[in-house]
């Protein structure tokens, strides 16, 4: 049994509120301004911290939520590595990572060692700088969906290698002795063995037994959440109890449950969370710097963050290029990819903690990061207005044997929302007549039934706008939607395009009422439905008995049918 | 550091197992936590755990709040305050004298007392059940008894604090008022200008949310009372909004994690029971069980509701309150209330938890058996329906159950001008059928219903209830009269057709075939075709309004 020692620590202080306030604040500015809400965190830390009002410190509490914040990025981002969804451009994206990360780190290398810095320093920054925002692209691509056209995708599967090595990077830091190269090899070794067995151990369990799993308990999404998170903490208190970093750990756990089909309603679960717990860490990073630290090499953060941003820039299009894509893809690929990764400031602050480094250089990192992450945010807005001014200089790349593999983008399909035993006699009736059939649903026990059926499963709730993204809601020519909840609805009728025909359900008149006001076509009430269809067999009775008989037939035939299965 | 991941590692490992196991047997996550936490106590250290408790109560009341629908009052206020103030002297200021007087001291029978009135909203709502059963009578009673159950928890927070904080009382009522005030301003101007300014995103939400809490729950603690009354009222600055989904679907994830911590640690800090403890969780799990059940059938009895209505309410109403839970936990904290009472109010909302869930799987049966032995009616002169029949029945159709498909089917005999009689046991959907000339105000169970209804020269039955004890009573009539019954499954329709059923409606069928002649009518068809449809079911839905108001 616990005992009862309560301290003021425990309290909910007044340190927390002002950093949630503050944050929130500044994430609307953020927003309203195109940034990404990293940098409006990182800010925060700064406000509050040291560097500006020095009125919150880093408590227990704080700590233990970055602490934790920190896994559970590892774990998010591990979930959202398919590796089926760039199955078919893997070869090049293969070939541009590897060069991409030897061209770009040798550039830094060169940037840093002219720069005056001591080389252990030019080291970790080297391999600190050279990789893209996962969460900052990501993010805005999703947001414009562009995350889905092949520059997206381009960059989504460059990440991915990218963050398997920052992972392995992490791993490297780690090492106990890190003066000697011996014990760092010996270290990397251990890791990368017990990194090997994690893996499969992930793989496999959710190859074979997470579907099972999912099954039992996906319909009730907060049972999902606690499984996954269960799963998560597992592989951190193994990899805890084997030395590996905890990142390590969760970035696995994650990396297994994305392959299966279930990963995208347990991402959505875990996102808020994380969202949270990254809000402490990134702010956290903000207080933990003292002014002098952000002030020592701010030059040195301007020159070099201009020149990896247009050298970078330089060696992605190159690279894309020569896998002859076309010019705008590979333009476009690498002009997202111009900004330092967040987990720049994880490596720096594990360095800083090791001792490798001085605080000096988790100032400089921030900085960076702050800078490129400012300037990218508006490039990916801006994109493709971007390309199209300055196409005709990239004229000379176009050729005849560059083209763009073929994706296929879900377009004037047809969705049904919420698979049950009224719209599962639709999917062939809408297949026929729009090909393309997407049925959503929170229960994952469809997902073989509608593998048959012709139709694509997806396991997801609408109430994420990833996922009516990712169905593309906004393309598709009618819906027909089975949600209860009316909230659901409004938001079909708010993202579909004009002349989409829907098909919404409401649970009572008042939905009902309110969903066609919003311009809903047609409002199903299961119960008004099969009483009017059994209002028209009871008007054949009552004309003729025999003709009764007759109509309901092929019902009593489809019961017997349906009671065999 | 590394222990408390450890301990995080174990608390949701132990979680999810259990949590596994209990949602197989009983649909339930509350006591799975608990008992969970029981086990992991024995061999984990608290260390980050309590310190997350507070969190876990945060989330948990702000989940509470914002899911709080104060329009659920509409429907069943009267019956609900009454069996609410019978439950609060009946069994509250009762007990609480009883307690008294035998030495428990004020707060310990304060606090048990809280324990076996107020029953909870989340685990009824967990249970499958009452989702199904919303448009029922019983259902919205029981709904609004948990809003009212709801709203008085926060009140007799606020009446605590005095003993609690040490505040005034009319301090305290002023807080909590204000803070009510702040929380519905908030709700009109802030939060619609808010979630337009941040074009709807969702982490953004998520932050002003969790900024609202803490701002609320900051003020609390500035103002010296419970912070459960701030996590409250931040929670119902966002309940009922129209967008509320992203906001109240991301806090959701971290409530999940939160609570599972706060169950966790609650489960965690049960020791080995001694005697006093036993002896406080039994007194509590029979009164609520028992007790409170019949106590609150017996007030909606007299406030008119049919003894059958008011049984399946009270048999909703058979758990303790997490809220019970969450405020105990704060007393115990502060060392107010005793260790035995604290764990005997623990033990006893698991215990109640699990058994409520049967009595919900149940109830059917439960009610029907309880209905029948147990000696109290509903009093003749207040009782609301009587049946009446008014033509003299010949070759005429039976409807049995006058819910939308009963209704829909009546107005249906009314419009072609035929003769019917409906057998009907539920009083609201008697409401609505004010016009009807013959009605049979009786259980379809019941053989007098069918006499009366003179089942024998009848040419047509129509069984609109799904069980399968109904349709089974009506192909066990000896008439010439077709029979169609309905069955929410094939496999009971196709035993039921075998049985001698003439027809057998499976409303998902039904609703199938239906929905799928006006797809094709529509996919088929061009704009015109569309906006037609549209304008017919349009003018289907508002005759319904209008029968519905009428």
């Amino acid at each position: 049994m616990f005992d009862i020692a309560i301290t003021e620590g425990l309290f909910i202080t007044w340190d927390f509120v002002l950093l949630i306030t503050v944050a929130t604040v500044l994430g609307y500015i953020a927003h309203k301004t195109y940034q990404p809400n990293l940098i409006a965190y990182l800010i925060t830390g700064l406000v509050l911290g040291p560097v500006f009002l020095n009125i919150v410190q880093e408590t227990a509490l704080l700590e233990l939520m970055s602490e934790l914040g920190l896994a559970f990025l590892l774990f998010l981002l591990g979930l959202q590595l398919k590796f089926d969804a760039i199955k078919n451009i893997l070869k090049p994206i293969l070939k541009i990572s590897f060069w991409q990360t030897v061209l770009q780190t040798s550039l830094a290398f060169v940037i840093y060692y002219f720069l005056g810095f001591a080389m252990v320093e030019v080291i970790v920054m080297a391999l600190c700088t050279v990789f893209g925002a996962t969460p900052v692209i990501v993010k805005l691509l999703d947001e414009k969906d562009e995350i889905t056209s092949l520059p997206g995708k381009i960059d989504v599967g460059v990440l991915i290698v990218q963050d398997i090595i920052l992972v392995v990077y992490l791993t490297l830091f780690s090492a106990p002795d890190l003066t000697n190269p011996v014990p760092i090899a010996i270290n990397f070794f251990q890791v990368m063995g017990v990194m090997a067995v994690l893996g499969v151990f992930s793989y496999a369990v959710s190859r074979w037994m997470v579907p099972k799993v999912v099954r039992e308990v996906g319909k009730n999404k907060h049972l999902l959440f606690i499984n996954g998170a269960a799963w998560a903490f597992l592989f951190i208190g193994v990899s805890l109890a084997l030395d590996v970093p905890v990142e390590v750990g969760a970035f696995i756990a994650g990396l297994g449950l994305a392959q299966s089909p279930y990963s995208d309603e347990l991402k959505q679960q875990v996102k808020p969370l994380t969202d949270f717990f990254m809000m402490v860490f990134f702010a956290t990073i903000g207080l933990g710097l003292a002014p002098e630290y952000l002030t020592v090499y701010w030059k040195e953060a301007i020159i070099a963050s201009s020149l990896l941003m247009v050298g970078n820039f330089i060696i992605m299009l190159y690279l894309i290029d020569r896998e002859k894509f076309s010019p705008e893809t590979s333009f476009l690929g690498s002009i997202n990819m111009v900004q330092v990764s967040e987990f720049s400031l994880v490596v720096g602050a594990l360095t800083v903690s090791r001792g490798l480094v001085g605080n000096e250089i988790l100032g400089y990192l921030s900085l960076m990061a702050i800078m490129t992450m400012g300037i990218s945010a508006y490039i990916i807005k801006y994109n493709h207005e971007i390309y199209d001014r300055v196409k005709h200089l990239f004229e000379f790349m176009e050729s005849e044997e560059k083209g763009d593999v073929d994706i296929k983008i879900l377009e004037d399909h047809a969705i049904i929302v919420g698979y049950n035993e009224i719209t599962r006699r639709l999917v062939p009736v809408l297949k026929e007549r729009y090909g393309d059939v997407v049925v959503i649903d929170k229960n994952p026990e469809y997902v073989e039934m509608l593998r048959e059926s012709g139709a694509e499963f997806v396991f997801g709730d609408l109430k994420h706008e990833e996922m009516r993204r990712s169905i593309g809601l906004k393309r598709a020519n009618v819906i027909v939607s089975m949600a209860m909840e009316d909230a659901v609805n409004r938001r079909v009728l708010s993202d579909k395009k004009e002349d989409a025909i829907t098909f919404l359900r409401a649970k009572d008149r008042d939905d009902a009422a309110g969903l066609y006001d919003l311009g809903a076509d047609f409002v199903i009430i299961k119960r008004l439905l099969s009483a009017e269809k059994m209002t028209e067999y009871i008007e054949s009775f009552l004309e003729d008995p025999e003709t009764f008989d007759e109509a309901v037939e092929g019902d009593k035939q489809i019961i017997d049918w349906e009671a065999r299965l | 550091m590394i222990g408390v991941i450890y301990t995080f590692a174990a608390v949701f490992m132990l979680s999810a197992i259990l949590l596994f196991v209990f949602h197989k047997l009983f649909k339930l996550t509350i006591p799975a936590y608990i008992i969970a936490g029981l086990i992991g106590g024995i061999f984990l250290t608290e260390e980050g755990l309590l310190e997350l408790l507070q969190w876990g109560i945060a989330f948990v009341v702000f989940i509470f709040g914002a899911k709080l629908e104060p329009g659920k009052l509409k429907h069943g206020i009267g019956g609900s305050l009454l069996s609410t103030g019978a439950q609060i002297t009946g069994l509250g200021l009762g007990f609480f004298g009883a307690l008294y007087l035998a030495g428990f001291g004020t707060l310990n029978s304060i606090y048990i007392s809280a324990a076996l009135v107020f029953s909870s909203s989340l685990t009824g709502t967990e249970l499958s059940e009452k989702y199904a059963t919303i448009e029922l009578l019983y259902g919205r009673l029981a709904e609004a008894t948990d809003v009212i159950h709801d709203i008085l928890a926060i009140v007799l927070i606020l009446l605590l604090s005095p003993v609690l904080f040490s505040v005034g009382i009319g301090y305290a009522l002023a807080v909590g008022g204000g803070m009510l005030v702040l929380s519905l301003a908030f709700r009109r101007f802030l939060f619609p200008w808010l979630f337009e300014l941040s074009d709807h995103s969702e982490e953004l939400m998520l932050l002003s949310g969790i900024s609202l809490l803490a701002v609320m729950i900051a003020i609390s603690q500035l103002a010296g009372i419970s912070i459960v009354v701030g996590a409250f009222f931040a929670g119902l600055a966002f309940s009922r909004f129209p967008y509320n989904i992203e906001l109240v679907e991301s806090m959701e994830s971290l409530k999940d994690f939160f609570a599972a911590v706060f169950f966790f640690s609650l489960g965690a800090l049960v020791t080995v029971p001694d005697a006093a403890t036993l002896g406080i969780a039994l007194l509590i799990i029979l009164v609520t069980v028992f007790v409170k059940p019949l106590l609150t059938a017996i007030s909606l009895m007299h406030y008119g509701y049919d003894k059958r209505t008011a049984y399946r309410c009270a048999l909703t109403l058979d758990q303790v309150s997490e809220f019970v839970l969450i405020i105990a936990v704060q007393a115990y904290l502060i060392s107010a209330i005793a260790a035995p009472v604290f764990q005997g109010i623990i033990l006893a909302t698991t215990v109640t938890m699990i058994t409520t869930s049967y009595t919900d799987r149940y109830s059917d049966k439960i009610q029907n058996i309880i209905a029948d032995r147990l000696p109290f009616e509903t009093p003749e002169k207040i009782k609301r329906y009587h049946t009446r029949i008014n033509t003299n029945l010949k070759d005429h159709v039976i409807i049995v159950g006058y819910d939308v498909q009963g209704s829909r089917l009546g107005d249906f005999l009314k419009e072609k001008g035929e003769e019917f009689v409906v057998i009907e046991l539920n009083p609201e959907m008697l409401e609505e059928a004010d016009g009807l000339e013959n009605c049979v105000f009786k259980s379809a169970m019941d053989n007098e219903s069918w006499e009366k209804a003179n089942y024998k020269d009848a040419k047509l039955i129509i069984s609109t209830p799904p069980q399968k004890h109904v349709s089974e009573k009506i192909l066990s009539l000896d008439t010439d009269a077709r029979k169609v019954v309905r069955s929410n499954s094939f496999n009971i329709a196709r035993k039921l057709i075998e049985g001698g059923a003439d027809y057998v409606m499976v409303p998902d069928l039904l609703a199938s075939e239906q929905l799928i002649d006006y797809v094709e009518e529509a996919i088929y068809g061009d704009k015109e075709t569309v906006k037609r449809m549209r304008g017919e079911m349009l003018g289907k839905l508002k005759r319904n309004i209008d029968d519905f108001e009428k």
